[in-house]
């Protein structure tokens, strides 16, 4: 019996010694990856010095072009946004940023899809590596799941899947040239297009905790009294589902007097506008720099009433 | 406990199917007391009110919908409407598996081959043992019940062996199955979209993802009751090593090609009928096997396509023999067997394109492409394509292994024990390191 309780020990240690010693090589590794994903989501969290943060989703990713913004603002701007995350996955990341240093400035790209995207929690993910850092971002992993305890219990596991990204990226260089920002290329295809907008949304309400994480993000800012403005950028076309989604995001937002809420969903020469969209809710290159303008000069006018209130 | 721990397993998914298990439970289980009592015509009376109950259910939460569509579309035809309406009702998890598993029971009872079970409990724990309630192996009485009654002891080398089993059966779901679908089910869901090379490539990752997707669920039930102490039947003997499609029938999911074998072919006549009746009774039973997968065209399809194959095989045994002489390939052991093995997975995965196709016309729609060899191949990311082809190429050499030279359901054993523990805890640190973890279901929980 001793002899099986040795040889299971054993086992054990080999198992706990591997995943250790290579749970360090790839923690070595994913804070000097040069993978893009990885090295913007380490720069968000351990790095930005910028006056002017954006967060969000795509939408936010894309829309948003940062050497334009620092250029007419004046503010330097770093894009904080990425593809499918929910705004839970904004709060945790603002929430790191905000422990080292305070912008002027704060961004919210908020739009009804991700709202009502029932995984994009489940994309957060994309944090484990980052587990240990935060007691909110380890519960936010962890919440619902309890075998997610579990496996972070390996110091593997918060790099799962990306192994090939931090061997590959090794050798690359100069992966985030424009800030954050990734341009989109291409047009919209209007074919089939107001049957597509309806299918994907199929609830018009957007569910209660949702909002409710736009009040964190307000209070957030307001603790650290970082300004922030919460922004809807342009979409090609809406339907009343999209309105009324539109219309409960501006009602939450309104509840908040120190937040300014801009709302662009059908900004003149943008609604419809299918040069500038590369699909219904993403504008392409093209339509980032007008918006891009357009946003800036907003920022511009809100900081010279501010000024103007300063002087009176 | 286990009749308990099973029934909580069972309810996890939907609480109230409970209560239609526990109904098929109870009327099998008074129906194989009924049939041990009784002598005569009233014996068939029970056991076909056993069946009825049985695939009454299975008719209702699983056919009735599809029964239903057809008539719609057959009296649309002619310009009636169908008037009766469609039911919104969820199927429950591993339904087809635990009626198959309950009705061998009563038919094996009939047949007076099995002793009617006394005990209630044991009896409803022989239809819900956890490990295979939702995906098989569909086990008989003879090899289960017995089992319930005997005494398990601690066994240390049987628990190590089951938590191995389940080790590997993870990891070829977690690390193959799992990624392999990413690929597959970015093709198949945009079928019209891609290319028929792209398709062919994804099809061939299809045959392997639900091989280890369905293979590792079995793994995993066989080792986590072999840890208990309960021997369940091998479900799968590395079918891609087969050499002609009647032995891949007989290495894939074995449970159940041998459940349609003893109460669908042999009472049909087996092969102790005229010639044609005895290619009708293949046919036929693999239509059954299609339609047992699924309520949909496409599994009726793939069905059908097996039944083909195994016919046609028989009908062309001999001009297959005097080829394989003319060009004499038959000299030349090695060549032959891989070219057989080659050829019967190229058949498997023919037929897997209806499987996993959508929709019937999306099945022909990619049987069209594949062969028109046109267009950009689609790769996805990089590194997903990667994984997968890695994946793919590891389960072949461990399976090589097995089926060469260990002769073992187990992908490692060593003369030197470190050596083999090394192999299991790399095992542990790739499921770790490049298991899909957000795959939500096995594909046979659907059946």
């Amino acid at each position: 019996m001793r002899n099986k309780f040795v040889r299971v020990a054993v086992f054990v240690l080999i198992v706990f010694l591997m995943d250790r010693m290579i749970g360090i090589v790839c923690e070595k590794l994913y804070h000097k990856s040069n993978d893009f994903t990885i090295h913007k989501l380490c720069y968000t969290i351990d790095s930005t010095k910028e006056e002017l943060l954006v967060y969000g989703s795509s939408r936010a990713q894309h829309h948003f072009i940062p050497t334009i913004i620092s250029q007419q603002t004046g503010m330097r701007t770093y894009n904080c946004g990425f593809g499918g995350r929910g705004l839970l996955f904004s709060f945790l990341q603002l929430n790191e940023t905000l422990k080292r240093y305070q912008p002027k400035m704060v961004v919210l790209e908020v739009s009804p899809n991700i709202l009502i995207d029932k995984d994009s929690e489940e994309k957060l993910k994309i944090l484990l590596p980052f587990n240990r850092r935060d007691g909110l971002i380890h519960d936010a992993l962890t919440k619902g799941d309890a075998y997610e305890k579990i496996k972070l219990l390996s110091s593997i596991y918060p790099y799962n899947s990306t192994i090939a990204s931090l061997v590959s990226s090794i050798r690359r260089t100069n992966v985030d040239s424009a800030n954050g920002f990734i341009p989109l290329t291409g047009t919209i295809d209007t074919v089939g297009l107001t049957s597509k907008i309806a299918s994907s949304f199929e609830t018009s309400v957007i569910p209660k905790e949702r909002l409710d994480e736009i009040g964190d993000i307000v209070e957030l800012c307001k603790k650290h009294n970082v300004r922030l403005i919460i922004v809807a950028s342009p979409v090609f076309q809406t339907s009343a589902v999209y309105d009324t989604l539109m219309q409960q995001i501006a009602n939450t937002c309104n509840q908040f007097e120190i937040v300014s809420f801009w709302d662009f969903t059908k900004a003149e020469g943008f609604y419809q506008n299918g040069s500038l969209f590369r699909d219904n809710l993403h504008l392409n290159s093209h339509g980032a720099v007008q918006f891009s303008e357009m946003f800036s000069k907003k920022v511009n006018e809100l900081s010279l009433a501010r000024v103007d209130d300063n002087v009176h | 406990m286990l009749l308990t721990a099973s029934c909580y397993f069972y309810m996890v998914f939907v609480p109230v199917y409970i209560l239609i298990l526990g109904g098929t439970i109870v009327i099998d289980y008074f129906a194989g007391i009924l049939l041990e009592d009784t002598e005569g015509r009233r014996r068939k009376f029970y056991l076909v009110a056993s069946l009825v109950a049985n695939i009454g259910v299975l008719a209702i939460f699983k056919y009735y919908n599809f029964l239903n569509d057809n008539l719609s579309q057959l009296l649309s035809a002619v310009g009636y409407q169908n008037s009766i309406p469609r039911l919104g009702i969820l199927l429950p998890i591993g339904l087809s598996f635990h009626t198959f598993q309950a009705m061998s029971y009563t038919i094996e009872v009939y047949r007076k081959k099995q002793k009617a079970e006394r005990h209630f409990g044991i009896y409803a724990l022989y239809v819900m043992f956890y490990p295979q309630l939702v995906a098989g192996p569909i086990e008989r009485p003879q090899n289960m019940l017995h089992q319930f009654y005997e005494k398990h002891y601690f066994d240390f080398q049987r628990v190590v062996d089951g938590l191995k089993l389940m080790l590997w059966g993870l990891f070829i779901k977690l690390v193959i199955a799992d990624r392999l679908a990413i690929y597959v089910n970015a093709v198949y869901n945009n079928a019209d979209k891609h290319s028929g090379v792209t398709l062919a490539v994804a099809t061939v990752f299809f045959a392997f993802q639900i091989y280890c997707d369905f293979s590792g669920y079995s793994n995993i039930a066989i080792g986590a009751a072999r840890v208990m102490g309960f021997k369940l039947m091998t479900n799968f003997n590395r079918p891609y090593f087969a050499r002609s499609i009647s032995e891949f029938w007989k290495r894939w999911h074995i449970s159940l090609s041998t459940w349609f074998t003893d109460y669908l072919y042999i009472p049909l006549g087996g092969n102790r009928v005229t010639v044609p009746r005895w290619y009708f009774n293949l046919f036929v039973v693999f239509l059954v096997s299609g339609l047992w997968h699924g309520a949909n065209w496409t599994f009726i399809i793939w069905g059908a396509i097996n039944g083909f194959y195994l016919v046609f095989a028989i009908v062309t045994a001999k001009w297959r023999k005097r080829l394989t002489a003319l060009v004499r390939l038959d000299q030349f052991p090695t060549a032959e067997r891989y070219v057989q093995i080659i050829t019967t997975f190229a058949l498997a995965c023919f037929a897997w394109i209806f499987f996993r196709a959508n929709s019937s016309q999306d099945g022909f729609l990619i049987v069209q492409r594949i062969f028109q060899f046109e267009g950009p191949f689609y790769m996805g990311e990089l590194q997903q394509f990667g994984y997968s082809i890695l994946g793919i190429l590891c389960l072949l050499l461990i399976e090589s292994r097995q089926e060469y030279f260990l002769h073992s359901a187990l992908p490692f054993k060593s003369g030197f024990w470190l050596k083999e523990q090394f192999a299991y805890a790399i095992l542990i640190i790739l499921i770790l390191m490049i298991g899909v973890f957000d795959s939500r279901q096995f594909i046979y929980f659907q059946f």
